[in-house]
């Protein structure tokens, strides 16, 4: 059936009292109404903001406070460095499309996001891998700079898995990773507290946006 | 009678309930079990999702300090348990301990303790701890503050912070259930099935519990900046998290996320909750938001309603979902608002959290 995106108007409720004849659209428009609800609206999201210092000998005295540049030193430090994002999945979270902003240096080394899926068992970073990912890699999907003055700061740009769905080999794979997809939840998986893990190098991540994937139609 | 529901959720065949189909109870008894399922999942995942670099949160104070505060939207007064999991670590087998703590807004408050028991960064687990609430509290919002402490000579560093509400196992209660937008009653499953009588109270219901749905919040944008961050290491090397927005951050600090059509039409709205501090008296200053240029004059949370006027991004047709920016207006009109060395935290009022609710 089509997941309709929008809020449509609800059937007349006196459609429903008593000594009406129940009309075949009230009760579709109420599965419409239902569906746009479960596999809409209340698709899984997170929307993580990356802090990163904010020193600077501009602010004088007062040494931080807020971001100053639209872009984040890309520090030396930055060599396959990880982070764990956490995602409260749903019951229906069957492909998470991630949406990331970052400033990638090319001088500082070869520029690249892995981002992987694994379970979070007993609160492990390191639990059972569920996706083994994906690969954006410069310049086929990313975009770096040179910007030869020791830790660089290059403006933000952003990446994209997309939302396509694509076919997965095996995502039990490590290598090579696949290209940029929406990365995969087994059903046993869909609904558990998950862990997106994304490893960067040469680069600094600045936001990481995840979604459950929207599909346009579904078979009841 | 129990209103149990199907996880994953099952859904109605459209095309058989349309004209000269005969309704069977299948259908019917989905569209039920479907009204339970969105009631006690909806709005479950993540309401904060924030991460901070190494080195960026820290801090090395024996008493707690409160450091970082966020809203969150309520789903419902059945939804007591708010699950928190922090990323962090203290480079000492004695454990530092993050506090967090929700004050409804009936000013009670609901507090649990986590200790954080790694020693360097993703070492080995994230830490959890529950708040669960047990009042019946009015409101459809409320306020998530955190606190730190670290063990004697020692320094505690976050890396992240996730909380969401736990959604509720079937079946769900029975009787009326309250929200802040409406009532919703549960579906007796057992009444929807073969050889009894479609009561019109089951389609009257049905539409009223889609309405009360309609309006549950999600989070489409959760930022706080760090308050009191403490190391004994040089500025250069720890201790200078984002305490406002700040004038690098207006590019790209939104969330490309799903407004949907009818929302106005609905009579329901999207929230902008704004945490000032440092405002002087009678001072005042305007932040623009999704092409709302709001007043901010006090100090504290305040709470504003915005209009929906933007544009739809590009990304639309990726997602196939209309695509908004939610957050912060690159635009220099903003600048009163936004934090600069010409509008220091210290001497002058700033934004140090922003949350956006949307429907």
């Amino acid at each position: 059936m089509l997941i309709p995106s929008s809020f449509r108007q609800m059937p007349n409720e006196q459609g429903c009292y008593n000594g009406q004849i129940v009309m075949g659209g009230t009760v579709g428009q109420m599965a419409s109404a239902l569906a746009q609800l479960s596999h809409c609206k209340f698709l899984g999201e997170a929307h993580y903001q990356v802090s990163h210092s904010t020193y600077s000998t501009l602010w004088g005295a007062e040494q931080y406070g807020a971001r100053l540049n639209g872009g984040t030193r890309v520090r030396s430090t930055y060599k396959t460095y990880e982070y764990n994002f956490l995602y409260q999945s749903t019951a229906i979270s069957e492909r998470l499309a991630l949406m990331m902003v970052y400033g990638a240096d090319y001088s500082a080394g070869s520029v690249s996001i892995k981002a992987e899926v694994r379970a979070t068992g007993s609160n492990s970073y390191t639990g059972t891998v569920l996706d083994y990912g994906i690969e954006f890699t410069a310049p086929t999907y990313l975009i770096s700079q040179s910007t030869p003055l020791g830790e660089a700061v290059p403006v933000d740009q952003w990446a994209f898995t997309g939302c396509r769905e694509i076919e997965v080999g095996n995502p039990l794979i490590t290598d090579p990773l696949d290209p940029p997809r929406p990365l995969v939840i087994p059903s046993a998986n869909r609904g558990d507290l998950l862990n997106v893990k994304i490893t960067v190098n040469s680069l600094s991540l600045i936001a990481v946006h995840i979604y459950d994937v929207y599909q346009l139609e579904v078979t009841p | 009678m129990s209103n149990s529901f199907t996880s994953t959720p099952t859904l109605v065949d459209p095309g058989r309930v349309t004209a000269a189909q005969t309704i069977r109870t299948t259908e019917v008894s989905r569209l039920g079990d479907l009204q339970n399922y969105l009631f006690a999942t909806g709005g479950s995942h993540n309401v904060v999702s924030q991460a901070f670099d190494d080195l960026c949160f820290i801090q090395d104070s024996l008493a707690f300090v409160s450091m970082c505060e966020w809203k969150i939207p309520i789903l419902s007064k059945a939804h007591d348990t708010l699950v928190i999991n922090v990323s962090g670590y203290c480079p000492t087998a004695a454990n530092a301990t993050a506090q967090f703590t929700i004050t409804m807004d009936d000013s009670t408050t609901y507090t649990t303790t986590i200790s954080i028991t790694d020693q360097s960064r993703y070492s080995s687990v994230f830490n959890q701890g529950t708040i669960t609430i047990t009042g019946n509290h009015a409101g459809d919002s409320a306020t998530l503050t955190m606190e730190l402490k670290a063990p004697s000579g020692q320094e505690a560093v976050i890396l992240s912070v996730q909380a969401n509400w736990q959604a509720l196992t079937s079946p769900l209660t029975t009787g009326e259930l309250e929200t802040e937008n409406g009532s919703f009653i549960p579906q007796g499953i057992s009444r929807l099935g073969a050889d009894l009588p479609l009561t019109a109270r089951f389609g009257v219901e049905s539409l009223a519990n889609i309405n009360t749905l309609r309006a549950r919040g999600r989070v489409l944008f959760n930022w706080s900046g760090v308050e009191s961050a403490s190391s004994a290491l040089a500025i250069t090397q720890a201790g200078a998290p984002p305490r406002a927005i700040g004038r690098g951050d207006l590019p790209t600090f939104y969330s490309p996320a799903a407004l949907f059509g009818g929302t106005v039409e609905s009579g329901l709205t999207v929230k902008a909750y704004i945490n000032v501090l440092n405002l002087g008296v009678g001072d005042s200053f305007t932040f623009l938001l999704m092409g709302n240029t709001l007043t901010l004059s006090a100090n504290g949370w305040t709470e504003f309603e915005l209009d929906l006027m933007q544009d739809e991004l590009p990304i639309s047709d990726q997602f196939g979902l209309s695509m908004y920016r939610i957050g912060v207006d690159e635009r220099t009109a903003n600048v009163n608002g936004i934090a600069s060395p010409s509008y220091p935290p210290s001497s002058s009022g700033y934004v140090a959290g922003l949350t956006i609710i949307g429907v």
